[in-house]
């Protein structure tokens, strides 16, 4: 079976180096991207099999890049995790109306992104 | 006027010298009893809000009901009394020039099997100066490489502020709102007198603004040398000392409109915690 590939999406370099510390050495293949933008280009490019999605982001932000991706015939596969510090219902109820298929609120322990993460790839 | 005096002048707060039998109690019980403003109600949540803490001598629970409730000694003792670990101990207890909290300092440092001094007549008291040697001196020192926390509870996540920004905490007091003001203030109210914003620390945050106002309590912080402000809370959880190779410091993206007061990540297998640090307020994104 070959690696799975994940996508981390996140413009703060403390949130990426901590989701990819906790994703490290477990047998994935794992790509960045620092704004919306560059995430649309690498998921078009890469065709991970996740993405790890902040909301806040440069360019464009998680909740319109999740929507392109969701709605667009050759990426709507692509499970998206939504992970950002909007802890509020109405963040989490409009994120999955975006398509999302979880939201982790952030920062994340290890254990718990690890698993959410295994539920999909 | 503010006080600070050695904790190992204080061996009845040791917590093997804390019993039941300990006139310490009786004072604090009184005192308890004394505050018309103090219900008894009031004693509970200060004594569940941290279940995980070792909250184990009457009085302990007593001083740290005391503490929160009639804000006279600062939250370096709260957290002494709250003792969350066997290899901490504060080295300094820091209270305010209320007549009650000098008669409770008279009534500490009298402790007979100490041979604790008279702070007055004792330079090593000040924090000016270093430690007198006391038998307190073989209990072990809280570990440099450790940071002392307290956590709260906001919308369901937990955050840590370093025990040295909180001055207090009290229950949640009248807010009133402040036309033409930042949105990360969400009003101002009367402590004690003394006029203080009250911060929106959810806007801050970034985490979204909550309509919460109706209950939860206040920390008083400090920001700077010296502005004094409020942060509504949920709940107070109790303290906690984070080891400092487990912070990783916290830098904000590029899509942040503003920086926020997160001074770092305390990261472990299972628990990532935001600790703050309110000083960044003064330091740009906010101002």
């Amino acid at each position: 079976m070959s690696a799975k590939t994940i996508l981390i999406v996140d413009d703060s370099p403390t949130d990426m180096m901590l989701m990819q510390s906790a994703l490290e050495g477990r047998g994935y293949i794992l790509l960045t991207a620092g704004d919306g933008e560059q995430a649309l280009q690498m998921v078009m490019e890469q065709k991970p099999d996740l993405v790890l999605l902040d909301v806040i982001l440069p360019k464009k932000n998680g909740f319109q890049v999740c929507r392109q991706l969701k709605t667009a015939l050759e990426t709507k596969a692509t499970k998206i995790i939504m992970v950002t510090s909007k802890n509020q219902d109405s963040d989490r109820f409009w994120g999955m109306r975006q398509g999302a298929d979880e939201f982790l609120t952030k920062p994340c322990s290890p254990e718990e992104l690890r698993r959410s993460v295994s539920r999909f790839v | 006027m503010t006080r600070v005096v050695d904790w190992k002048t204080i061996p009845a707060l040791n917590r093997q010298a804390a019993t039941p039998e300990n006139p310490l109690e009786a004072m604090l019980s009184e005192l308890l009893d004394s505050d018309p403003q103090v219900p008894d109600q009031e004693i509970e949540p200060a004594y569940s809000a941290s279940p995980d803490s070792e909250l184990i001598t009457p009085i302990e629970i007593a001083y740290l009901a005391a503490t929160v409730s009639l804000p006279m000694v600062q939250a370096s003792a709260c957290w002494y009394s709250l003792y969350s670990g066997p290899d901490v101990v504060p080295q300094q207890l820091i209270v305010t020039g209320e007549p009650e909290v000098e008669d409770l300092l008279a009534l500490l440092l009298s402790a007979e099997s100490t041979g604790a001094e008279d702070p007055d007549s004792n330079p090593d008291c000040t924090a000016e100066t270093s430690p007198a040697k006391t038998s307190a001196d073989s209990l072990p020192r809280s570990p440099v490489n450790r940071d002392s926390c307290l956590v709260f509870s906001l919308g369901g996540e937990k955050i840590g502020i370093p025990i040295r920004q909180v001055i207090e905490l009290d229950r949640l007091p009248r807010i009133t709102s402040v036309p033409n003001v930042p949105a990360w203030i969400r009003g101002i109210t009367n402590l004690r007198g003394e006029i203080i914003p009250v911060l929106d620390i959810e806007f801050l945050l970034g985490t979204g603004r909550s309509e919460r106002l109706e209950r939860g309590r206040i920390l008083v912080v400090r920001i700077g040398e010296d502005v004094t402000a409020a942060l509504v809370v949920d709940e107070v959880n109790g303290f906690a000392n984070l080891e400092r190779n487990r912070l990783v410091p916290y830098a904000a993206g590029e899509g942040e409109k503003a920086i926020p007061p997160i001074d770092s990540i305390y990261w472990t297998e299972d628990l990532a915690l935001k600790v703050l640090n309110m000083d960044k307020l003064m330091e740009g994104g906010f101002k």
